[in-house]
């Protein structure tokens, strides 16, 4: 018990100290305070052969066994020295990445350049909980691999410390650096099917606000934006070479399609769930529909740009300052 | 990019097989012939494997595989746990690993078990080439390694073997300081090394033909650096064992003499009390192949032996332990010198006169009469040794010997070599009552003209006799020389025919100039090797470390140690540590912050994140008369660094150099 307790503190106060040596930032290069070196598991045993080697020219009297293990020993101290160096002066840059679901695979690119590093050896990358990643950075080139984080929460996601590790040259000894990626990844809730009957007999202002129904007097004709629906598009006056135009419908605010998060029971979670849900399904089938969130509100569009723009709202309703403070901090 | 595999890429495993080969090659004399076969077979299907797609042994194929090779060195080993069984054990685990081998930590494991059996192999073959071998095997293990564990992507072969050098050569200063400093600690615990049988050499006891097989070989036996002049070969007795005792074919050592069975054998404490010594002692040491054997060779008569020597009562050197690795020893002897000739024992002079009844009669009775008719044991030894003079022959090829071996040989053939004449001489004086005995070891040598040494080979090998005579003591008697005095002046190549000749060891070498002179300076180099090398013990130790450090501790040894290893670390990362040093700013910012630098001297430094302009006018602010200059400089700077401009930058490199803003007074 008492060491179990006395551990988790050792290693809390291992990563506070480990922290305070990465300070998270979007391009990070590998500098020597923050790369730790330690023989591997195989460099135990490597050990052990070289002490058998050298019982073995002791007892004897064999100067070139005794040579041997001396050659091995002196081999494993270079080792070390090789492993810092394939590690030091890597720069590693988090790159955008697309926007996931909560419960998917984030999948972030990372940019490795060797700019400086003398040696080219086999390099690790990985994050705490997923598989690893094998690449090669030859001398002063670049490399890009893609790093996958799992998610579980809507919202920003920052990775956590990414290990960068490397056997180089000869599995004996483990060089390693944690990297901290000051960077805010979003995730979107995680689609959750709703009943929409069940939803919409909840309330009579649900019926309402989730009808099926929009407004089709046409009102006028309004230029192109981009993301718009295809199906607005007036083909006629882009035939005659007036450019491309929207179709303008004037109808009742009320008879548009809108995701409300009032509109769905369930605690907060489950109704962005909902309307993520819904915000898919009805951009797949084309549908123009606006987003209403308390204290945020999303006119009606169509199009992959304006699906990006609700996902986006969704993901991020109710938590964007607490991620500000953090980012804050990171920038500090 | 790729994913971690847990399968071994093709390039490790042909790695490893290449490895393989090289480590179990030298030692394929070493273990039983079906081990290299299972060795090759194993390799092979573990290629297949990998290539051709066929399967791993089932669990029954291993476990019967590990039964019948569990079985096969019982089977080879029974009842003698020696090195080679050890070293055959390891060998067998090491191909049975090696078709079980699917992960990196297998491969791992392999290539340690391949590191301690390339030990092993250094333990019987400690040549210069076979060390330059085994260095090749450390080598291409370590290739395994790097194979595995250094890319992600193939590297070539080249590369390959590139990083590998580069990484040995890294390491060889370590190896070096730790070579030269580390403490040798001495054997721990004895595992004999069997191999006696591969081993020629004297033996413990001469029956007719013994020597003619030994002389057939050109094998070393050992090399003696003298500390002065080298000494006349002829005098260059290397004595080895005693014979006194002779059953009517063999000599053998008598109880009393017998120094085989190491630890138990009898010892002369007082062996110096019987020693009259009458010139300078010769100073010398003698690297000994290794022998198997615990007799050690020396000229008589020592006066001083290497230390863990013991002295038999017939003045020969002996270990407790059989000789298993080359030995260095040195040893001071006197060639003129009496050996107990204030007397013998009744028991001494009782077993130096034994003879076995009813053996050789005819000599027993030609011996006593010629005893009757000499005036003394002089003129009778002086009328043998003429004798043998006048009717006898030397030759490598006697005919064969019936039951009386020395009437056969003394009165019919007369032909034969030095065990011949030594066993027939001692047995005539034994008969005649004068106390004989028969010494062995080797005689002469070949000086080596390029360094002065003394090479002695096994058809070097001789038996000579030991006479007491009143007075006088044991003198050395060799009627060989009194056959063939060429023999003893010059070497055995010296005194045969030629078809003898070509019996002799390196026969072929020997007759052609060339060849004959590249195998001495070989044979140098070699010798330099085992010398500095493989003679690096603990005496060397000291007398080198003191001799380039003068006195030091331990710890100051371990400083050194550590210094070496730093001094590496930092050569490896020296191209990483210039890179820092440079500043890799642009030329435009560099002159810039050199301005900013002579201006942050008056106490006007530039802020963090303030911009040029910025920064211009905040310093005009405060020191006015520098405005106008530092607001050309700025513009120059702009236009250097956003612009592009070549001119500007050259212009601000000037400018920035001839700034010198006074101090405000």
């Amino acid at each position: 018990m008492v060491s179990s307790s006395l551990n988790k503190r050792l290693e809390s106060w291992f990563w506070q100290w480990a922290k305070r040596r990465t300070l998270p930032q979007t391009s990070v290069v590998l500098r020597h305070r923050a790369i730790y070196v330690l023989p591997s598991k195989a460099g135990l045993g490597f050990f052990i052969a070289v002490i058998l080697l050298w019982l073995l020219g002791t007892n004897y009297e064999n100067n070139l066994v005794l040579a041997a293990s001396f050659f091995l020993i002196s081999l494993f101290v270079v080792t070390i020295v090789h492993g810092f160096r394939n590690l030091i002066g890597l720069e590693l840059t988090a790159l955008a990445s697309e926007p996931v679901f909560a419960g998917e695979q984030l999948i972030m690119p990372v940019r490795i350049k060797a700019k400086g590093r003398t040696s080219a050896g086999r390099l690790i990358l990985a994050s705490d909980t997923e598989r690893s990643v094998l690449t090669d950075v030859a001398e002063g080139d670049e490399t890009q691999i893609e790093l996958s984080l799992p998610t579980s929460q809507r919202g920003w996601h920052t990775p956590e410390r990414i290990l960068v590790k490397s056997y180089y040259p000869l599995g004996l000894v483990r060089a390693w650096s944690w990297v901290r990626f000051d960077v805010r990844l979003l995730v979107y809730p995680r689609p959750m099917s709703v009943a929409l009957a069940d939803r919409l007999s909840d309330s009579d202002e649900g019926k309402k606000k989730l009808a099926l129904t929009h407004g089709d007097d046409f009102e006028g004709f309004k230029r192109y934006q981009p993301g718009a629906a295809l199906t607005h598009i007036a083909w006629k006056l882009y035939a005659r070479g007036a450019g491309l135009h929207t179709k303008q419908f004037a109808s009742p605010e009320q008879d548009d399609l809108w995701l409300d998060f009032r509109a769905l029971s369930g605690d907060r979670e489950t109704r962005l769930s909902g309307l993520c849900y819904l915000a898919l399904q009805w951009h797949k089938a084309g549908r123009v529909f606006g987003l209403r969130l308390p204290k945020q509100r999303i006119e009606p569009a169509s199009g992959r740009e304006h699906l990006a723009h609700v996902l986006r709202a969704l993901a991020l309703f109710e938590i964007t300052p607490k991620s500000a403070t953090k980012a804050e901090r990171g920038a500090r | 990019m790729s994913q971690p595999d847990s399968q071994l890429s093709r390039q490790s495993l042909l790695w490893m097989l290449m490895a393989q080969l090289i480590v179990i090659l030298p030692l394929i004399v070493e273990v039983p012939v079906w081990l290299t076969l299972l060795a090759f077979a194993s390799g092979v299907w573990r290629w297949q494997i990998a290539l051709k797609g066929w399967p791993f042994p089932s669990k029954w194929v291993r476990f019967l595989l590990v039964v019948g090779v569990c079985a096969g060195l019982l089977f080879s080993f029974y009842g003698s746990f020696s090195l080679q069984a050890m070293l055959s054990l390891l060998v067998a685990g090491f191909v049975l690993k090696l078709i079980e081998l699917k992960r990196p930590g297998d491969l791992h494991l392999l290539c340690y078990l391949a590191y301690f059996v390339t030990g092993t192999q250094l333990l019987f073959a400690a040549s210069l080439p076979s060390s330059l071998y085994g260095l090749v095997s450390l080598l291409a293990v370590t290739g395994v390694l790097l194979v595995l564990n250094g890319s992600a992507t193939q590297v070539s072969f080249a590369k390959q073997c590139k990083r590998i050098c580069v990484l040995a050569l890294q390491a060889l200063p370590i190896m070096l300081i730790l070579f030269l400093v580390v403490p040798r600690l001495g054997s721990l615990w004895t595992v004999p090394l069997n191999s006696s049988a591969a081993r020629t050499g004297v033996s413990d006891s001469m029956a007719p033909g013994d020597f003619s097989n030994l002389m057939r070989s050109g094998d070393l036996a050992f090399r003696v650096t003298f500390d002065d002049d080298v000494p006349p070969v002829r005098q260059l007795y290397w004595r080895a064992l005693v014979f006194d005792s002779f059953d009517g074919r063999t000599w053998e050592q008598s109880g009393a003499l017998d120094v085989k069975r190491g630890r138990r054998s009898p010892q002369w404490p007082q062996w110096r009390d019987s020693l009259a010594l009458g010139s300078e002692p010769l100073a010398y040491q003698v690297l000994l192949e290794p022998t198997a054997k615990n007799w050690l060779y020396a000229l008589a008569a020592f006066t001083e032996v290497p230390d863990n020597t013991r002295v038999s009562p017939g003045l020969t050197l002996y270990e407790s332990r059989p000789v298993n690795q080359r030995k260095q020893y040195s040893v001071r002897s006197v060639l003129d010198y009496r050996l107990q000739a204030d007397g013998l024992s009744e028991r001494q002079r009782a077993v130096n006169t034994e003879l076995p009844a009813g053996a050789n009669p005819v000599t027993q009775r030609l011996a006593q009469q010629w005893r009757n008719d000499a005036e003394s044991d002089e003129a009778l030894l002086e009328r043998l040794l003429g004798f043998y003079h006048e009717h006898f022959h030397y030759t490598l090829q006697p005919p064969r010997l019936g039951e009386h071996t020395v009437d056969e040989f003394l009165w019919q053939s007369q032909t034969g070599f030095c065990e011949h004449f030594a066993g027939s001489f001692v047995f005539f004086m034994r008969a005649a009552g004068v106390p004989a005995r028969v010494v062995v070891g080797y005689q002469g040598g070949r000086i080596n003209p390029d360094e002065g040494y003394l090479v002695v080979r096994q058809y070097d090998a001789h038996a000579w006799a030991e006479v007491w005579l009143a007075g006088r003591g044991w003198v050395r008697v060799d009627p060989t020389a009194a056959v063939a005095p060429e023999r003893i002046e010059q070497g055995v190549e010296y005194s045969l025919s030629d078809t003898d000749n070509r019996l002799l060891g390196n026969a072929f070498s020997r007759r052609f100039a060339l060849l004959d002179n590249l195998q001495l300076r070989w044979d140098a180099l070699n010798y330099r090797w085992q010398l500095w090398v493989m003679g690096y013990d603990t005496d060397a130790q000291q007398a080198f470390l003191s001799k380039w450090l003068g006195r030091v501790s331990g710890w100051q040894l371990a400083l050194l140690v550590i210094a070496v290893v730093f001094t590496v670390a930092m050569l490896i990362l020296l191209p990483l540590l210039l890179r820092h040093s440079r500043r890799r700013l642009p030329p435009a910012e560099l002159a810039y912050a050199q301005l900013c630098g002579k201006l942050a001297r008056l106490g006007l430094a530039r802020r963090v994140g303030e911009a040029p302009r910025q920064y211009a006018a905040r310093v005009a602010r405060e020191r006015p008369e520098l405005a106008a200059e530092l607001e050309t400089l700025t513009a120059l700077f702009e236009r250097a660094s956003y612009g592009g401009s070549e001119s500007a930058l050259v212009r601000l490199k000037g400018a920035a150099r001839r700034f010198h803003p006074r101090r405000r007074s």
